[in-house]
């Protein structure tokens, strides 16, 4: 990165109903969670999706994975439009 | 002109009303603080409905004993919720076992699959309503049958179905137990994990206390009948197919939001005092029952007292029509109530009353005795 802008982990979901399972799990882990419009590099999922710093990307995976959310695809992104 | 009468409402079976004030306070909020288009963006009015109907979501099911909050559908009401799963599932060749008791909300749609090619094989109730599980069994032991179709509750009789049971010989015989809870949800205490039900339809705005214009559909984790309805939802846009995943495969458009949030406050307030609503609607539900029968020319239809039923009391008069019943109960004393068929010719077939018809008292939240008091005096001076 030479931007200096900060990078984030984007989580993307198939459903509405899942994203907000994940933003709970993530919220209850205190986690630094935003949902945001699900970029085109996710697919043509969920109409949102759950960002979160890309260091706390680990911590969030394994919070879902042991709250049983099934993600469908995860990237990574640089805050471009300064979000 | 103002009402002489203060209404005392006794067509709780049709429609619960007064509404609770947290239902209306949540529909007016969820229109005015999140009227976006539930999971169609991530701005806060869009973020806002689509947490409004997952906390209803999650709300009901916790309410119904659903563990997995996806296996609650969100529907237009019970007649859709009863459309869905019949028409998603049943196709020409299959054969059904169905109480002689069901209301049109499930009558109609089946007839309508019969002119297709299922068969529909139905097993008369007694004369109170109850269906006989052993006759079930017997219908269902005939020949291969692909789904038993059974009321919880009836509309008219206020008898309680052995839904267990029946869904315990449906399994045996490879079939699914598809029930019409219409009555049933909120006047009757839930537990669908244990229930034995694939599919369970609900009112919303009957004994769960929500608002008309919702209701829901439970499906069991392995029943997946086909949706009847295509189109958008917010999620996997790009594809051309309907998602399949619970609960989008069978929620396209756009959802009731303002309805999810009053049926979701509903929910949470049964939760909370379901069980005293309940034992006060037992209490005047019997009440009403015992002291109807002391009055002179009039039948009770349904089970006798002392016998579960949910809080509905349907009679007949030997002189006096239902229709003349409700009119005077109405000019005399402010009691609404239903008279005639309740969409349930089948029933007043099956307890003889076809051709009169039957006056119904529904019974629920915001009754008091005094309110049973004054329908019951009401009764004696009118028949008198």
């Amino acid at each position: 990165m030479t931007s200096g802008r900060a990078l984030f982990a984007v989580f993307g979901f198939d459903s509405t109903h899942v994203a907000l399972k994940a933003e709970d799990a993530l919220l209850a882990a205190d986690l630094e969670v935003a949902l945001i419009p699900t970029p085109r590099a996710l697919g043509s999922l969920c109409g949102f999706a759950v960002r979160v710093p890309a260091e706390q990307r680990q911590s969030a995976s394994a919070v879902l994975e042991t709250a049983r959310v099934d993600v469908n695809g995860v990237i990574e992104i640089e805050d471009r439009a300064r979000r | 002109m103002a009402a002489e009468h203060p209404i005392r409402y006794f067509d709780h079976a049709a429609t619960s009303w007064p509404k609770p004030p947290e239902v209306v306070d949540a529909m007016v909020r969820a229109m005015a603080e999140a009227g976006g288009n539930p999971g169609r963006g991530a701005h806060a009015l869009s973020l806002g409905a689509a947490r409004t109907i997952a906390g209803a979501r999650s709300a009901l099911a916790a309410l119904l004993g659903v563990p997995d909050d996806r296996d609650i559908i969100f529907t237009a009401g019970c007649t859709s919720a009863v459309n869905l799963v019949l028409k998603g599932s049943l196709v020409p060749g299959d054969r059904v076992v169905v109480s002689s008791v069901e209301h049109n909300s499930v009558v109609r749609p089946l007839l309508a699959l019969a002119a297709l090619g299922v068969e529909v094989s139905v097993v008369r109730a007694d004369a109170q309503g109850r269906i006989d599980a052993d006759e079930v069994e017997r219908a269902v032991r005939e020949r291969p049958t692909r789904a038993v179709i059974c009321q919880h509750a009836s509309n008219v009789t206020g008898a309680i179905q052995p839904i267990g049971d029946l869904a315990d010989i449906a399994h045996e015989h490879g079939s699914v137990m598809i029930v019409d809870g219409a009555q049933g949800a909120g006047h009757i205490a839930l537990d669908l994990s244990a229930l034995g039900a694939d599919a369970y339809a609900c009112s919303g705005h009957k004994g769960l206390l929500g608002p008309q214009g919702i209701g829901a559909l439970y499906l069991s984790p392995a029943f997946q009948p086909t949706e009847l309805v295509q189109g958008g939802g917010g999620g996997d846009s790009g594809a051309s197919a309907q998602p399949s995943a619970r609960p989008d495969r069978y929620e396209a458009g756009t959802g009731n939001t303002p309805g999810a949030a009053g049926l979701g406050a509903a929910a949470r307030l049964l939760r909370a005092r379901g069980d005293e609503i309940r034992a006060t609607e037992r209490r005047l539900t019997r009440r009403l029952h015992e002291e109807l029968l002391g009055i002179d020319g009039i039948r009770v239809l349904g089970p006798p007292p002392g016998e579960e039923r949910v809080p509905v009391v349907s009679v007949t008069h030997d002189r006096l029509a239902p229709d003349e019943l409700a009119f005077a109960l109405e000019r005399r004393a402010g009691i609404a109530v239903r008279a005639g068929l309740h969409c349930s010719p089948w029933t007043h077939e099956t307890v003889g009353t076809a051709e009169t018809g039957a006056l119904r008292f529904g019974l629920g939240l915001g009754l008091t005795d005094d309110d049973v008091a004054v329908a019951l005096e009401a009764m004696r001076e009118i028949v008198a």
